[in-house]
């Protein structure tokens, strides 16, 4: 009862400071009488609520407005009909015709301010999108998306895990806080189209998932219940993207075919547009039920949707409206706890459900992710201010050049309230302006921010919809407002003699310019602050490039085969395998060819094995299975010892290892000869020969024990997948090589991935130099707001000072005394703004420091090399209005005050 | 001069009230006196524009009133009509009788 009544006097107190003069305290008043009388309970009108309350704040809030812009029709106020007679309408319209021929008056200064806003609109709303898709909505195209949950089973150190198929059933029909239930797994698939195989992107769904998610075909339709049952025929749901790519968005694409593992599937409906999944590490181009899990993901076989713990499957749930994820999950884990009663696993279940929009990443990344969208919304709010910065400086100039104008019109009668409409008006028009253009920058921007690489193989849906476009008009609206106000208010106030008069305001007191100044040096400081990021970012991309991978990689070529997927043997694929090899080395073109399980700069690589050494120490190893002349073909120098000779590689017990493992396993003598075994008591293997280390990861991995283990005495480890290296003579294409080889020799497998090495180094650096280019890019845009501003500053206080400079030039100050003064002032501030920005970059360099690789945060090149660009810069940018002053006729100089 | 102009329904209502509540209407009671005879429960921010707006036009004079405890020691805004607002309201009136009279909602006829 308390609380409504503070609440009910703080409103109070705000509708005085709302209600026009006039007014006085009687509104107040009224409000209280009628407050006071409910306490004693006279049959009134009933105590006003807070709505009320509020009602009324909105209405004289919008009546000042109207009078603000109106004038108040009074004796000051002159008649002036105009087209649409005495309204606030055609007042507005009155302002904008003057505003608009104002800003073309002006039009360099209008020019930059608008770019200005272009530029950071544009950037903030890209920068929104990113943060809107990783974050605040990574899924879309879903019904009531509040709704949806993910579910997880694990165990109680890892919860964040999948759930198996009959633990699944048991949730979905028991849970009464959940509507319904959905799982699906993906894979990859070669799909068979006259165009030769490739890969699809496939997920496995309950025939209930596209109901559950709420995303309707938008042609043909979603899956029915009985389509999950084995047995059935194929059918399959494309997503909107594969229709557009592959069907060219063709209407009667429904009762078309898509072969996969030699069954057909009936196409019966597509995705809506915007439905992408429901984590942002698939992007599937098909969907199927899971009556055909078996066929289209061997490795696990139609088994999985009997064995009670292969955790597999993700799952995503529609809650009951009123229904929460908590209340759910507990409904759910009591269930889980009779489950592992029943048939207990390795591990107590443990079964959770969280929101969908927070569990969309994949594990372990949503951290990394969300760092890095603090980051850009961090840079991108900083470019922001610098422009709204700049855009104020600007407008607080402007009004400063037409001091004498708005200072003539007040001493003529214009009322204070029709200038300040009409400043704000002009920097509106600014606003809005800078806000359309902006909007139209970022949809230009966007396909290529679709493309960049997010740490955590997360892809981001980007688009401009309706939340983004709000966001950028209220954006650009809240700077013209609130970068218009000010001015507006100190331009239209009544102290004006000064301003008409003619003897120059005095150096120094002058707030408006005190302002400027202030804001410079921030603008300065803030564009030091970047510039010394974006210097870090490339000094460790070009440490990154400069790193040797342990291999060459040029004119190397690497395309993934896996025969066994194509139905061959293990004899049989390992027989072809070798025969690829041989083929292809006898090509001219060709100097030589090898096999590898896998590729170095692999950064998913997390193929280990364990090896026991003698005295039974137990290491883990990375391990390699590599054909004859691999280390050759990838010309990896081999430190001491051999390679396999022909007979090893078919029989031998031999293993090379790298020059890591040999320090770490036998440190201070020669591992030749020395033995490990894989498995205790297992086979063992003599090591022959030691390799020079290879960056099996990333560039900026440590060196790792490596072992290399000969093809084909060990065919195949852990999967099947092999990849075939080549390095071809000169400029011919490897994969052209291979392919033919593959067709002479009548091989029905096809190529899962194909890359040259030289690309692959490359990409591992592809994260490092987005960063690099995006902060880059963000500096050169802060910098040359700052220089702006700069420049503006100097043109105006030349322009300012002109009667004083031509007193000197009068009194015979040399040209370059001038140019000197009006240079040495500027670039003090420009001094100033370093000073502040070094600093302050240093402490933000540590927000980087994780990054960086071979730099540190506090490089003394990098802030050195900063320092002096600004420097330069800054003398350069007040070169030419100081050379402007050194120009000025001193006898027209006096004479024009 | 401005053109004669014609009153809204809510500006009626208020004029109205002002003048039956004769040297005693201000917003609260014009508000009650409003709903009390006329049966319309009108907003308070709508009484406060109206009566604003009316007085902007000549329609209404104002002046404040004894600041009382029971207000926390804030005066009342006081209104009363102009020759003008009279002029106003019989014009409307006539106005609108002529439109009414013989129409098959007067009242009187079933």
């Amino acid at each position: 009862m308390s609380q409504r009544r503070s609440c009910v006097r703080l409103l109070l107190r705000v509708v005085r400071f709302v209600a026009p003069r006039r007014w006085g305290e009687s509104v107040e008043g009224d409000l209280e009488e009628e407050w006071a009388s409910g306490d004693v309970g006279r049959e009134r009108t009933g105590r006003p609520r807070v709505g009320e309350v509020l009602a009324i704040v909105a209405r004289f809030a919008w009546l000042r407005l109207a009078d603000a812009l109106d004038g108040r029709r009074g004796i000051n106020r002159s008649s002036r009909r105009t087209k649409f007679g005495g309204s606030a309408g055609g007042t507005m319209l009155r302002h904008l015709r003057y505003g608009i021929r104002a800003l073309v008056r002006q039009p360099a200064v209008s020019a930059v301010a608008t770019l200005s806003l272009t530029l950071s609109i544009g950037a903030g709303t890209v920068g929104f999108s990113l943060v809107d898709g990783l974050i605040l909505r990574p899924v879309r195209g879903t019904t009531d998306p509040e709704q949806l949950v993910a579910l997880f089973s694990g165990n109680a150190q890892r919860p964040y895990g999948s759930v198996s198929f009959p633990d699944y059933r048991d949730y979905r029909a028991s849970s009464d806080a959940l509507a319904d239930l959905a799982v699906f797994l993906s894979t990859d698939v070669e799909q068979d189209d006259q165009a030769g195989p490739e890969r699809v992107h496939v997920e496995v769904v309950t025939a209930n998932y596209f109901a559950v998610v709420g995303a309707p075909a938008v042609v043909g339709r979603a899956f029915v219940e009985t389509e999950d049952r084995v047995g059935e025929a194929g059918v399959t749901v494309i997503s909107h993207r594969f229709w557009k790519q592959r069907f060219g968005s063709d209407p009667t694409v429904i009762g078309r075919r898509i072969r996969m593992r030699g069954r057909p599937f009936v196409v019966i409906g597509v995705a809506p547009e915007r439905f992408r999944g429901v984590t942002l590490a698939s992007r599937p181009d098909l969907w199927v039920t899971t009556a055909h899990v078996g066929l289209l993901v061997p490795d696990f076989g139609a088994g999985v949707l009997e064995r009670r713990h292969w955790s597999v499957w993700r799952g995503v749930g529609r809650l009951r409206p009123g229904q929460s994820a908590d209340r759910a999950t507990a409904q759910l884990r009591v269930l889980a706890a009779e489950l592992e009663r029943r048939d207990p696993g390795r591990f107590p279940r443990v079964v959770t459900l969280l929101p969908l929009q927070d569990a969309a990443f994949p594990p372990g990344s949503r951290d990394v992710v969300r760092t890095y969208a603090t980051g850009l919304v961090m840079v991108v709010g900083v470019v922001l201010l610098a422009a709204c910065v700049n855009v104020a400086n600007l407008l607080l100039a402007r009004g400063w050049a037409r001091r004498r104008e708005l200072a003539i019109r007040r001493a003529l009668g214009a009322d204070r309230r029709e200038l300040f409409g009409q400043l704000l008006v002009e920097s509106s028009i600014i606003a809005a302006a800078g806000g359309v253009a902006g909007v139209v920058l970022a949809v230009w921007l966007m396909p290529t921010v679709s493309q960049i690489q997010l740490p955590a193989l997360v892809a981001v849906d980007v688009s401009l919809d309706k939340r983004l476009l709000t966001f950028a008009l209220g954006l650009s609206s809240a700077v013209g407002l609130a970068f218009g106000v000010s001015p507006a208010l100190r331009l239209s106030r009544a102290d004006f003699l000064p301003a008409i008069s003619p003897a120059p305001v005095a150096e120094g007191r002058h707030p408006v310019l005190t302002a400027r100044r202030l804001f410079l040096m921030a603008q300065v400081a803030l564009s030091v602050v970047l510039l010394v990021g974006a210097g870090l970012l490339v000094r460790t991309l070009l440490a990154l490039q400069a790193v040797n991978p342990g291999f060459d990689p040029q004119a190397l070529v690497a395309a993934r085969l896996d025969p066994e997927r194509s139905g061959y043997s293990t004899e049989s694929a390992t027989s072809l395998l070798t025969e690829l090899q041989s083929h292809l080395t006898a090509q001219p073109a060709v100097a030589a060819v090898s096999l590898s399980s896998y590729l170095p700069l692999e950064p998913d690589d997390t193929s280990r094995i364990n090896a026991f050494v003698n005295d039974g120490a137990m290491n883990v190893v990375g391990f390699n299975l590599v054909a004859r002349d691999y280390f050759a073909t990838m010309r990896i120098p081999i430190l001491q010892g051999r390679t396999f000779t022909a007979d090893e590689l078919a029989r031998g017990s031999v293993i090379v290892i790298s020059d890591a493992m040999a320090r770490e396993l036998w440190p201070g003598q020669s591992p030749i000869g020395q033995f490990i075994t894989t498995r205790q008591g297992g086979q063992r293997w003599e090591v022959i020969g030691v390799a020079a280390d290879v960056k099996s990861k990333s560039l900026r991995g440590s060196d790792e024990p490596y072992m290399y283990i000969p093809f084909p005495r060990v065919p195949k480890m852990f999967n099947s997948s092999i990849h075939l290296v080549v390095r071809t003579t000169g400029d011919v294409a490897g994969s052209g090589l291979i392919r033919q080889a593959l067709q002479t020799l009548n091989a029905k497998v096809p190529v899962l991935e194909e890359t040259t090495l030289p690309a692959r180094v490359a990409a591992s650096t592809a994260r490092e130099r987005q960063s690099a280019a995006a902060l880059a890019g963000f500096a050169l845009l802060a910098l040359g707001l700052a220089l702006g501003g700069v420049f503006g500053l100097a043109s105006y206080g030349v322009e300012r000072r002109t009667p004083e400079l031509g007193v000197r030039m009068a009194l015979g100050a040399s040209p370059v005394r001038i140019l000197a003064l009006v240079v040495g002032q500027h670039v003090m501030l420009v001094a100033i703004g370093l000073a502040v920005g070094l600093p302050a970059a240093a402490a933000a360099a540590q927000l980087l420091a994780g990054q960086l690789y071979g730099v540190s945060a506090l490089d003394p090149w990098t802030m050195g090399g900063v320092s002096i660009a600004i420097a330069v810069s800054g003398i350069s940018a007040t070169v030419i209005p100081a050379h402007r002053a050194t120009r000025i006729d001193p006898v027209a100089a006096l004479r024009r005050e | 001069m401005n053109r004669l102009r014609v009153l809204g329904e809510v500006e009626q209502l208020v004029l109205l009230a002002v003048l039956r509540l004769h040297e005693e209407a201000y917003p609260v009671r014009i508000r009650n006196e409003i709903r009390a005879r006329a049966g319309v429960e009108l907003a308070r921010g709508t009484i406060y524009v109206t009566l604003d707006r009316l007085e902007r036009r000549g329609y209404l004079h104002s002046r404040f009133g004894d600041p009382t405890p029971e207000r926390g020691g804030k005066a009342k805004r006081y209104f009363r009509l102009t020759a003008r607002a009279r002029t106003a309201l019989r014009r409307s009136q006539r106005a609108l009788v002529n439109l009414w009279v013989e129409t098959e909602l007067s009242p009187g006829r079933p």
